[in-house]
C-alpha cells in the first residue's frame, strides 16, 4: 500500500492531504513533506488532510507530533482533519487527541 | 594509456571491425569444444557473463578481445573509452560481471580511475591493465580496492583467465564477508539491547506464572523500543509492565531500555502509581533524543491477595482477561501517553480478578499486521477472536500459538513489520 502526500495552499493556509497508509516504511516521507510544510508561512498554518489515511501506526503519529512542535515552536499550528475512525481510535488510546486539534470536516477547513 | 614504446605486442591503432565503436557487446569466440566448454563452466559457476573494458586505446582493446577469445572465459565484452563512457554504459546496462580499468584514461589516472570506478560500481571487481614499467601502479590499485592486475603485452590467455576468475571469487569473497560483519554486528547490538529491555521477571513466589515472548519486527531485524518487566515488592505486591517506545531502531531501543530499568528501580523503592508513571515520562522527557519521542505503557499490580488488580494505561492498547475458557478485551481508562501532556494526572482502576483469572499484556505489533491485499489489519477484535480459539490452551502454549497464528495470518501481506512482546500473567491453581 502507497503513501499520497500532497501540499496545497488555500488563503494563508498550507493543507497537505494525505492517503494511504503511514507506517514505518512511508513515515519519511510524510515527515519531508510536514517539515516543508511548517517551515514556510510566518507563522505556518498547516492542516493535514487525514481523510484519505487508512492506518497510522506509532512511527507516523511520532512523525505528526514532530511537525505539530515544529508548527508552535515558530508561532504556529497544526491540525488534524477528517480521520477515519481506525486512525481516530489510535489517537484516542495514545492520548494524542488531546494534544492535536482534530476536526472532523476537511472541507470546514478550508478558508478557515 | 601509455605503453613503453617498442612493446612487441602493441598493434597500431587502427579502429578494429571486432569492436564497435559504440560498444555493442560481442560474443568472444572459443576454441573449446561444447563438451568441454561445459565442463569447464560447471567448474567455474563464477565466470563472469559480461566484461566491461575501460579503455581509451583501439589496439590495446583488440588484444584483451583477442585474449579472451583465447582464454576460455565466455564472456560478453562491452568497450568504454573513457570513464564517462564507462560511468554511462554502468548507469544503461547495470554493473557487468568483471571491469577491465586501464590506468591512463583521458578523464582519469592512475588511483583516482579506480576510486572512481570502485564508487561507481561498488559490487564490480575490478582488473586494473598497466603497462610494463608500472607493477607498483598495479599493486597500488589492487591496495585501492582492486582486485588483481594484468601487465599488458605480458598476460598470456590462461593468466588472464585466471585474473579474471579469482578477481570474481575475490569480490564475491569480500563482499559476502563485509556482510557477515554486519549482520554479526547487528545481533551483538541487538542481544545487548534484548537483555536490557526483556529481563528475568524479579518475582519470589512461585505461585505466580509468568510467559513472556518477544519478536523483533522484520525490518532488518531491527529492535524497537517494546520492554516488559515483572518485579515483586516485600509486601506480596506483583507489578507488571509492558510498554513500547514509538519508532523503531537502537535509539528508541535504548530509551526502552531507561525506561524499563527506571521503573524496575521505582518500584523496588516503594513508589507507588501514579507517582511513578509521573517519575517515568520525567525520565522520558530528559532522556530521549528529540522531543517528538513518546512511549505508551500499561503497568498492572496485583494485590497480595490476588483477588484484584490495579491498571493504569498510558497511550497504550488495552488488555485480554482469560477467565475460565473465556476471553475478554478489557479496555477502560486510558491516559496519554508519556512524553506527550507533561505532568498529566494519570489513574489507576481497580478491576476485581475471578479465581483462576489471568491476564494477557500485548504491544501493538501483535494486532496491526496486515490481513489482506488492502490496508485491512488484524485490529484488536481479530485479535480478540484469534485468542477465543485458542483458549482452552495453557500459558506457554497460549502465547505461542497467539504469535504462530497472527504471524501466519498476516505472512501472505508483509507479516509483522513491528516488532512484538506478549506477556502472560498467571496465578498456579493452589492453597
Amino acid at each position: 500500500m502507497e503513501l499520497k502526500v500532497s501540499s496545497r495552499s488555500e488563503g494563508d493556509s498550507t493543507v497537505v492531504s494525505v492517503s494511504g497508509e503511514i507506517d514505518l516504511y512511508t513515515a519519511p516521507r510524510l515527515h519531508s513533506e510536514l517539515a516543508a510544510a511548517v517551515m514556510g508561512g510566518s507563522p505556518p498554518r498547516v492542516v493535514v488532510d487525514m481523510a484519505g489515511v487508512e492506518f497510522c501506526d506509532s512511527t507516523g503519529m511520532n512523525v505528526l507530533l514532530a511537525a505539530l512542535r515544529r508548527a508552535r515552536e515558530r508561532g504556529g499550528e497544526l491540525v488534524l482533519a477528517g480521520p477515519r475512525p481506525a486512525v481516530r481510535k489510535i489517537l484516542q488510546v495514545t492520548g494524542l487527541e488531546s494534544v492535536f486539534t482534530v476536526l472532523d470536516n476537511p472541507a470546514a477547513v478550508a478558508g478557515q | 594509456m601509455t605503453v613503453p614504446t617498442g612493446a612487441p605486442t602493441l598493434r597500431p591503432p587502427a579502429p578494429p571491425q571486432a569492436v564497435p565503436p559504440e560498444a555493442a557487446p560481442l560474443e568472444a569466440a572459443t576454441p573449446e569444444a561444447a563438451g568441454s566448454q561445459a565442463q569447464l563452466r560447471s567448474a567455474w559457476l563464477v565466470d563472469p557473463e559480461t566484461l566491461l573494458l575501460v579503455e581509451d586505446d583501439a589496439g590495446d582493446a583488440v588484444l584483451v578481445e583477442e585474449l579472451l577469445a583465447d582464454s576460455g572465459v565466455r564472456a560478453t565484452l562491452s568497450w568504454a573509452r573513457s570513464l564517462a563512457e564507462a560511468n554511462e554504459m554502468l548507469r544503461r546496462d547495470g554493473i557487468p560481471g568483471c571491469i577491465l580499468l586501464d590506468l591512463h584514461l583521458p578523464d582519469a589516472h592512475g588511483l583516482e580511475a579506480v576510486t572512481q570506478v570502485l564508487a561507481a560500481a561498488p559490487a564490480a571487481p575490478v582488473v586494473v591493465l598497466t603497462g610494463l614499467a608500472e607493477e607498483n601502479a598495479g599493486l597500488a590499485a589492487v591496495a585501492a580496492g582492486a582486485q588483481d592486475y594484468l601487465i599488458k603485452g605480458q598476460a598470456a590467455p590462461d593468466v588472464f583467465s585466471r585474473a579474471i576468475r579469482y578477481a570474481v571469487q575475490r569480490k564475491h569473497v569480500e563482499q559476502a564477508s563485509a556482510a557477515l560483519q554486519v549482520s554479526a554486528l547487528r545481533a551483538e547490538e541487538n542481544a545487548r539491547l534484548e537483555r536490557g529491555l526483556l529481563p528475568t521477571p524479579l518475582v519470589r513466589t512461585d505461585m505466580i506464572e509468568v510467559v513472556a515472548r518477544y519478536r523483533p519486527g522484520r525490518a532488518q531485524a531491527l529492535l524497537g523500543g517494546d520492554f516488559y518487566d515483572v518485579v515483586e515488592t516485600a509486601d506480596g505486591t506483583v507489578h507488571a509492565v509492558i510498554g513500547d517506545v514509538a519508532g523503531h531502531g537502537p535509539a528508541e531501543a535504548a530509551t526502552g531500555v531507561c525506561l524499563r530499568v527506571a521503573w524496575r528501580s521505582l518500584v523496588l523503592a516503594g513508589t507507588l502509581a501514579p507517582a511513578l508513571i509521573e517519575l517515568l515520562e520525567q525520565m522520558l522527557v530528559a532522556e530521549r533524543e528529540g522531543d517528538r519521542v513518546f512511549a505508551t505503557l500499561t503497568y498492572l499490580a496485583f494485590a497480595p491477595d490476588r483477588r484484584s488488580v490495579r491498571i493504569l494505561r498510558a497511550g497504550h492498547p488495552g488488555l485480554l482477561l482469560r477467565v475460565a475458557g473465556g476471553i475478554e478485551l478489557v479496555e477502560g481508562e486510558v491516559g496519554p501517553a508519556l512524553g506527550l501532556v507533561p505532568g498529566f494526572g494519570w489513574r489507576e482502576e481497580e478491576m476485581p480478578l475471578p479465581a483462576g483469572a489471568s491476564l494477557v499484556l500485548f504491544t501493538d505489533g501483535l494486532f496491526e499486521g496486515r490481513i489482506g491485499p488492502g490496508s485491512e489489519r488484524l485490529g484488536e477484535e481479530g485479535l480478540l477472536n484469534m485468542a477465543r480459539e485458542l483458549a482452552a490452551l495453557p500459558p506457554a502454549a497460549f502465547v505461542d500459538r497467539l504469535i504462530e497464528r497472527t504471524e501466519a495470518a498476516t505472512a501472505p501481506y508483509g507479516g509483522l513489520a513491528d516488532d512484538v512482546a506478549v506477556v502472560h500473567l498467571g496465578w498456579r491453581a493452589g492453597p
